[in-house]
């Protein structure tokens, strides 16, 4: 599990040049059941797959021989090393791009969604954010018709701060959560830093 | 390893006598549904997973572990975004928030929930499809999808794939009514019973956090909850959907209590929220949050907030049908407990 995480980490861009280097030097080589490699991977392509929109349907990950032109194309170009420089950015900037996923735990499937809130403003930039215009609420076009003119007029926004507590009061009785296997719990850390 | 193969029998068991006259593929469905809904109560496990709603993904990984005597221990970590460690033994919850050195303590109590009760399973089938469908394999594992499709566009569908032999669902998704994905769980790896110590369930930051000596945040353990005649009531709820719920109770940042109102079609729940009006509204009163949909709307003197995972239509048809069934509330607001007449 210490491989996954660093290769989450490496994926983040928060590994020194030497963690880094010694991370992708890992990747090359099998270790355990499921080696870096793979699990690199699989991170990049369930990045991959969440970015493509939520249908999945029809949407190809990536083109067919996609991999094998990438190599050819990649061969003709020169190579350049240059790690990323987030350790030398200011620590809240980093954060920032961070942070979309800032996240809480499974049990908080259910709660995680307002944690993130808490910690990032709905409208910060990262690539995640532009990467998924797909995820704006479709309510004008399936409500049912007696309140349709109603809600296409209200277009739901994100929640603002201050539903933070009824959304917790809320997940405690929410049975769909339940079977989901997860137990929601924490409430807001959004004053936790105070 | 046994043990836990006796477990999942028996649930499954269980479930079977108590499943009333249904088709044969139904009865069979809810039977999954019901295996699913008992999983984190019956099964241990270890793995990562992804959670997404809306554009946000989220990388965690949990240790769950069930001991003989029932008791759940669990640890999450996140993987991505600033680190978080939450710890729970049973109801006792901890979370560890290092870059703000704060330890939040709270007790979630382990409710009856509707669809956790038995003879509550049937009651879904008037308003939901629940179906088997095609078996899978996810992450090595065999499992089989269940779907639950509304029969109407009141509520969201959901889709699980359940682990042949534990039920522990190894993806969930709720969808909503253009057939998209609005909000999904998965692992991605996942390993299931093995041996756990102590260490596994037991934050990394505990040492540090009394070394350093965080701050430690007990406010969320004062939360009072009280069954209570609220006077407040839907008069059009939407179909299916019924009163699972009616409390008085605190919510941090306000001073007092107030109605918290439950409508559940057994598988969605939609609370209410009743409180003094204090400032006029803002312009905005409809916002999302992956699957779930908050409306607030002035009502006399009070503030009506709605919120569940369901299509706003539904959401709002709630809010906009709230009535007090009490005269005095125009007066004197029940949310005061005090001051309230009886």
């Amino acid at each position: 599990m210490q491989g996954s995480e660093n290769v989450s980490s490496l994926m983040d861009g928060e590994l020194t040049v030497d963690e880094a280097a010694r991370e992708i030097a890992r990747l090359k080589v099998s270790e355990g059941e499921v080696s870096n490699r793979e699990t690199w991977d699989t991170y990049h392509l369930i990045g991959d797959a969440m970015r493509h929109g939520n249908s999945g349907a029809g949407v190809p990950v990536l083109s067919a021989g996609f991999s094998a032109r990438f190599s050819e194309r990649l061969a003709q170009e020169p190579t350049v090393l240059a790690p990323r420089a987030t350790r030398l950015l200011p620590v809240k900037s980093r954060f920032q791009t961070i942070a979309l996923s800032a996240a809480a735990s499974v049990a908080a499937i259910a709660v995680v969604g307002w944690m993130a809130l808490s910690n990032v403003k709905p409208d910060t930039p990262g690539e995640l954010a532009k990467a998924s215009v797909a995820a704006q609420p479709q309510i004008a076009a399936v409500a049912p018709q007696t309140a349709a003119a109603l809600i296409a007029a209200a277009k739901p926004t994100a929640a603002p701060d201050h539903m933070h507590e009824y959304l917790l009061a809320h997940q405690g009785i929410s049975p769909s959560t339940a079977i989901q296997g997860v137990a929601p719990y924490i409430r807001t850390v959004s004053n936790a830093g105070d | 390893m046994k043990f836990w193969l006796a477990v999942a029998t028996t649930a499954a068991t269980i479930a079977a006598t108590q499943v009333c006259a249904q088709d044969a593929g139904t009865t069979d469905a809810l039977e999954w549904l019901k295996k699913i809904a008992d999983s984190s109560r019956t099964v241990s496990y270890s793995g990562t997973f992804v959670y997404q709603h809306g554009s946000r993904v989220e990388t965690s990984r949990v240790v769950h572990y069930v001991n003989q005597a029932g008791g759940v221990f669990e640890k999450l970590v996140t993987l991505d975004g600033p680190q978080r460690e939450i710890v729970r033994a049973n109801d006792h919850v901890t979370a560890y928030i290092p870059d703000a050195k704060v330890v939040l303590i709270e007790l979630r109590s382990t409710r009856h929930l509707p669809v956790m009760l038995p003879e509550k399973l049937s009651d879904l089938t008037p308003q939901y499809d629940v179906r088997k469908l095609d078996a899978d394999r996810m992450g090595g594992f065999e499992c089989v999808w269940i779907s639950v499709v509304p029969k109407d566009k009141l509520r969201y569908g959901r889709k699980f794939c359940a682990e042949l032999n534990s039920g522990l669902p190894l993806r969930a998704q709720v969808i909503n009514e253009n057939m998209q994905v609005v909000e999904s769980f998965g692992f991605f790896q996942l390993t299931l019973g093995g041996n756990f110590s102590r260490d596994q369930v037991t934050s990394r930051y505990e040492g540090r956090a009394q070394l350093q000596k965080w701050r430690v945040d007990r406010s969320a353990l004062n939360v009072m909850e009280q069954a209570a005649d609220t006077g407040w009531a839907a008069s059009n709820l939407p179909a299916g959907f019924r009163k699972s719920m009616e409390v008085k109770r605190t919510i941090a940042g306000r001073p007092l209590a107030m109605p918290h109102l439950v409508y559940s079609d057994g598988l969605a729940a939609i609370s209410v929220f009743v409180e003094p009006k204090v400032r006029e509204l803002p312009a905005k009163l409809l916002s999302n949050q992956g699957a779930i949909h908050i409306y607030k709307r002035a009502l006399g003197e009070h503030v009506v907030t709605v919120l569940g995972e369901a299509p706003a239509a539904t959401v709002m048809q709630i809010a906009n049908s709230m009535e007090s069934k009490n005269v005095a509330n125009s007066i004197a607001p029940n949310t005061v407990p005090n001051i309230a007449p009886k």
